[in-house]
């Protein structure tokens, strides 16, 4: 009897819910704490009629993906930058502020109008400022992002369908958090969302909330897809003195189990542990994984939420420093990049974009640029250089921009040479913008944003993102592949333009008034007074004087 | 002497360069400034929109008597006249009922059918007539047929037929009718009242059931939510997909000509109501009371997440109460519990307590939950009948009605549905039309932009035309005119572009002009004026 009911809801199981949480003590320092959490839907966006009755997929995101025919949409909001050289990757990579990009579906007939109002639908639904990615800040990346789900090859090799928006200068905090935790099956009630605390969250190094949805396979046959929602968040701590424990990190404990999950599980890298044991975790971990990815060996202790809080237990992962931390030199990640502001001055200005290739073998990258129409970007000026050599990119992308239509927008395909720094630079011009399209704060200066490097690396070190089939972290203790696809977000650079005094409108509106008044007053004085001869000699009395002021002789 | 007839003319030169600088000011100056500072005003139809609530409020109905009783068929002519007498009669009322009353004998075929089922099944014998003829919507039937007991009474039919049992005497029969019409078929006090409230929606107090129903609109967003605030005790689950196509597909799809109805589901977990419910510990019950419902509804509202259209959502919540908390039941003021477990929520939509079988302790957990579609979709189907103004009628002891099976609705209540909301529309559209062209009439800062003129002129339009409709007697593109109207009169009405100039302060436009105005005019006005007193000093002593 139970057997045959249990076969029924097996038959039934249309959605999954995994939630997992990564913890990875960096050699900084720091402690890396990424949550991921992914709902699996047996249902495909190209039906929008079966997107009506939904379980653990939530109907308000849901709705939203059928009426604007999205077909991939990955969404961040970040605060604080990832440092690549101290913290090696993170799981998902992410630049500071807002980052939107989405793949439509191909039935789409108007795809500017649709953005628009998918952006509104969005920014109101995760309390950010999406809407104001309109047509001046939006582009068409051709290479840096092709879809991330199922999709057929004709349809990824346009980039018709595809549009990418990002705001450097969005602010992340507690009302992006609280929209963004409702979409979760199990809210914040029980298991690994009861952690979220935004006081807490909030006071980190570094903060970043994701949001991708994509089709993906829904068996190894692949003939019909899935659609599979991955909402993450990592944040990074400095626990100040080198022992943490998710009480101490996070003011709670864990006292559940989403019950809605099929699995939920904790990993806390301990590799840094090998071979001398540096620090101690307690309580001891239920299993210990030895994963093998590619040339990187990796060490994980596994806790399950469910065993771990079973009959009423709370659960707090601690880690304890036997002896003080040494910091010894951070083994360099295979490729990181650098980018700045050149030049002085309120007129004219540069950007140079160092990238590092610290691997023994040739690399080819793309680099991706989106600059505000308001930075004028010269082509001529674009260089590659190496070492002093010059870099022959293989494709260059370029769009210009137009005035208060839409930015400039780059991509170049080159070779990164083995152990070496290429240097990309070019020069822009600062425009002049009507006083009205000032930002509040305007001397605080306007941001470009990050710059976006993707490439296939060969090695897996310091790599801990999933494999492209599945966005669970448990998947990527098994993955065989052989290349790993990294994309990376530079820093977001600030720029200063040339700024007006703000009461500027009223005090040229007097002044020219003024000089008017004066012009005209004069000529008129000229037309219609008379002028006469008058004897000093003659004395007049005071009242005849004021007198004479306003009567004409 | 000749010095001062030159001083005199250089005077006069004075004079008149003063008064012609002030001229040229005045003319080129004055209307320039007027121009260039002019709010963009579109002509708006001001006199068609005030004289719009002055048309007649007229809606014409077709009656067809059909008499099978042959006591009568010397009387047919009789009937018409008193019944169209009866019909006519003035109301008093503001809008103005039109019967077009025809009167004949039954033709063969409806002959045959009655006589098929020898005057009785009147449902198969209604089904069998509507196939005769094509459905005619605002187009009702009466037949007459023999009594066979001597009594009066009215069947009405699924279709337009209706069945009036005749016993030969006029002077009955004829009242029935009439009151069957007006009050059954036509509802003509429903129409009143939704002119009434349409009306009064942005001055009077409205009533009750106005309050409970939501007004028109082109399509309603209607999800089904299913709380489990214990998903790791109960297993619950519901086919919602299935109860959708049996109970409501049917709703769906007569109403889809005039309102889209969208209707999604989701399942909510770990939310709760909030507020504790009172514990009968003899029964070991739990339950809430009247008072308590509306604080029930804000914890759950917050948790339902939006809807991408810009539709009015109905939200329907199915909550299954904790473990702790079961059974949990609803009572109304006298104590007693209600029978559907559920209560509505005006405008908002219906939430329905749903009680878990109790089970024993050692069953596994979580404990296997279904629930199911006609339990909760038959008690979901009135409150959306009711929110939707869909309201199904009531039979009387002289009255009654062929029953529609729990997940349809009649012809009948279609129409009276359309001619309520034709109404309510139209009142709605022109009471808005009138507020805007009052407040535009007031305020003459407010830029009227181009399209703006074209919605109030389209709605005008509409108006009109669907009144014309109405007073032919064509229902249903009445009601599609008064729809357009009453989408582009909200347009004009709620557009953005009206508020663009709204606030800007008076005080701040003397603060930029006075700069200019303050030093030009000054002197041009002190010498004209000085001219002036000249052009009046030479006169003088010509005139002396």
């Amino acid at each position: 009897m139970i057997s045959t009911l249990l076969g029924e809801s097996v038959a039934i199981l249309v959605d999954s819910h995994v939630e997992e949480l990564l913890i990875k003590p960096l050699p900084s320092g720091h402690v890396y704490f990424h949550f991921q959490f992914t709902t699996k839907w047996d249902e495909s966006l190209d039906q929008p009629d079966s997107f009506k009755h939904y379980g653990l997929f939530p109907k308000s995101l849901g709705d939203v993906l059928t009426t604007y025919k999205v077909q991939e949409l990955h969404l961040s909001q970040t605060q604080g930058l990832w440092h690549h050289d101290k913290w090696g990757y993170p799981v998902t990579s992410a630049p500071p502020g807002a980052e939107l990009w989405v793949w439509f579906q191909p039935t789409i007939t108007n795809i500017d109008e649709t953005w628009s109002e998918l952006v509104n639908a969005l920014s109101g639904h995760f309390c950010s400022s999406l809407n104001f990615l309109d047509s001046k800040s939006t582009v068409a990346p051709r290479w840096s992002f092709r879809p991330h789900g199922v999709a057929s090859e004709g349809y990824s090799s346009f980039s018709r369908f595809i549009r990418y928006g990002a705001l450097p200068r969005e602010i992340v905090c507690t009302e992006n958090l609280t929209p963004w935790k409702k979409l979760l099956p199990c809210n914040t009630k029980v298991g690994l969302g009861s952690l979220f605390k935004a006081i807490k969250l909030y006071d980190a190094n570094y903060h970043s909330l994701g949001l991708h949805v994509r089709p993906v396979c829904r068996n190894s046959e692949c003939k019909e897809t899935s659609i599979e929602l991955s909402q993450s968040l990592s944040v990074v701590f400095d626990p100040v003195t080198s022992n943490w424990s998710l009480k101490k990190i996070f003011g709670d404990f864990l006292s559940s189990r989403c019950p809605l999950t099929t699995s939920s599980k904790i990993f806390v890298d301990i590799t840094s542990n090998l071979p001398d044991p540096i620090f101690t975790l307690s309580p001891e971990a239920d299993s210990i994984k030895t994963v093998k990815r590619g040339d990187d060996t990796r060490q994980y202790a596994v806790y399950d939420i469910g065993l771990q809080t079973a009959n009423g237990r709370v659960f707090n992962i601690a880690s304890r420093y036997d002896k003080p931390l040494e910091y010894t030199d951070i083994v360099k990640p295979p490729v990181s990049a650098q980018r700045f502001i050149t030049g002085y001055g309120l007129e004219k200005g540069g950007v140079t974009s160092l990238i590092y290739n610290n691997l023994d073998s040739n690399l080819t990258v793309i680099y991706m640029e989106t600059l505000p129409w308001f930075t004028r970007f010269f082509y001529k000026s674009l260089t590659l250089s190496n070492q002093g050599t010059l870099v022959q990119p293989y494709k260059i992308n370029y769009i210009p921009g137009k005035d208060r239509g839409r930015p400039y927008h780059l991509e170049i395909v080159f070779r990164l040479r083995a152990n070496s720094v290429t240097k990309i630079s070019y020069d822009f011009e600062r425009a002049f913008l009507k006083w009205t399209e000032y930002p509040p704060d305007a001397n605080h200066g306007f941001y470009i944003g990050s710059a976006i490097l993707s490439t296939v690396l060969p090695t897996s070190v310091n790599y801990t993102t999933p494999p492209q089939y599945s966005t669970v972290l448990e998947n990527s203790f098994k993955d065989d592949s052989e290349s790993y696809f990294l994309r990376l977000h530079t820093e977001t650079l600030l720029v200063s333009l040339p700024t007006p005094d703000f009461s500027m409108p009223y005090n040229v509106i007097c002044l020219a008034c003024t000089v008017v008044a004066i012009a005209f007053g004069s000529i008129h004085n000229l037309t219609t007074r008379r002028f006469t001869l008058l004897d000093p000699s003659k004395k007049k009395g005071i009242l005849a004087k004021i007198k004479g002021l306003f009567k004409r002789s | 002497m000749a010095e001062s007839k030159h001083e005199e003319d250089e005077k006069a030169n004075q004079a008149y360069a003063a008064l012609g600088i002030g001229i040229i000011c005045i003319i080129i100056g004055v209307p320039l400034w007027w121009k260039t500072t002019e709010v963009y005003r579109v002509q708006l139809p001001y006199n068609d929109i005030s004289d719009l609530s002055q048309i007649p409020l007229v809606y014409l109905t077709d009656i067809e008597v059909i008499s099978l009783d042959k006591k009568l068929d010397s009387n047919l002519v009789q009937i018409s006249q008193q019944l169209q007498e009866d019909l006519s009669r003035k109301r008093g009322e503001e809008v103005t009922p039109i019967y077009r009353v025809t009167v004949r004998e039954s033709v063969g075929d409806e002959q045959s059918i009655f006589n098929k089922y020898d005057n009785k099944d009147l449902s198969n014998i209604d089904k069998l007539l509507s196939e005769l003829s094509p459905l005619q919507r605002n187009k009702y039937l009466i037949f007459l047929i023999p009594s066979n007991n001597g009594k009066l009474n009215v069947f009405i039919g699924k279709y337009y037929n209706s069945f009036v049992s005749s016993n030969g005497k006029l002077d009955k029969i004829i009242p029935l009718i009439s009151k069957t019409v007006q009050m059954t078929i036509v509802k003509e006090q429903s129409v009143v009242k939704s002119i009434f409230n349409a009306k009064g929606a942005r001055s009077l107090k409205p009533d009750k059931e106005s309050m409970r129903s939501v007004r028109y609109n082109t399509g309603y967003d209607l999800t089904f939510t299913l709380t489990v605030p214990q998903p790791d005790i109960f297993d619950v689950s519901w086919n919602i997909r299935e109860a959708v196509d049996t109970y409501l597909k049917p709703l769906v799809d007569h109403l889809k000509e005039f309102t889209q109805l969208k209707i999604n589901s989701q399942i909510h977990y770990f939310t709760t109501l909030q507020r504790k419910p009172q514990k009968d510990e003899k029964l070991n019950e739990y339950y809430f009371l009247e008072q308590d419902l509306p604080h029930l509804i804000n914890p759950i509202e917050s948790t339902l997440g939006t809807s991408a259209s810009n539709n009015p959502e109905l939200n329907f919540i199915v909550y299954i109460p904790t473990r702790d908390q079961s059974p949990l039941y609803i009572k109304d003021k006298n104590g007693v519990k209600v029978p559907t477990n559920s209560f509505l929520s005006p405008r908002w939509g219906g939430v329905m307590i749903f009680n878990v079988p109790e089970f024993n302790e050692s069953t596994p957990l979580p404990f296997p939950v279904k629930v199911e579609g006609k339990n909760i979709m038959e008690v979901f189907l009135t409150q959306i009948r009711l929110l939707l103004n869909l309201n199904s009628p009531t039979s009387s002891h002289e009255v009654w009605f062929d029953p529609v099976e729990v997940n349809g609705i009649s012809n009948m209540e279609i129409d009276v549905w359309l001619r309520n909301r034709c109404f309510e529309n139209l009142a709605t559209s022109i009471n808005t039309l009138q507020s805007l062209a009052q407040l535009l009439g007031q305020i003459s800062n407010i830029v009227i932009k181009d399209d703006i003129g074209s919605q109030v002129e389209a709605a005008v339009r509409e108006i009109k035309s669907s009144l014309k409709y109405l007073s032919t007697g064509n229902l249903v593109d009445a009601f599609h005119s008064s729809k357009r109207a009453i989408i582009a009169s909200e347009k004009a009405f709620f557009d953005p572009s009206l508020l663009e100039l709204l606030y800007f302060p008076e005080d701040q436009k003397f603060a930029i002009y006075i700069p200019l105005f303050l030093p030009i005019s000054i002197p041009l006005i002190t010498a004209m004026m000085h001219a002036i007193k000249w052009f009046k000093g030479t006169k003088k002593p010509k005139t002396d």
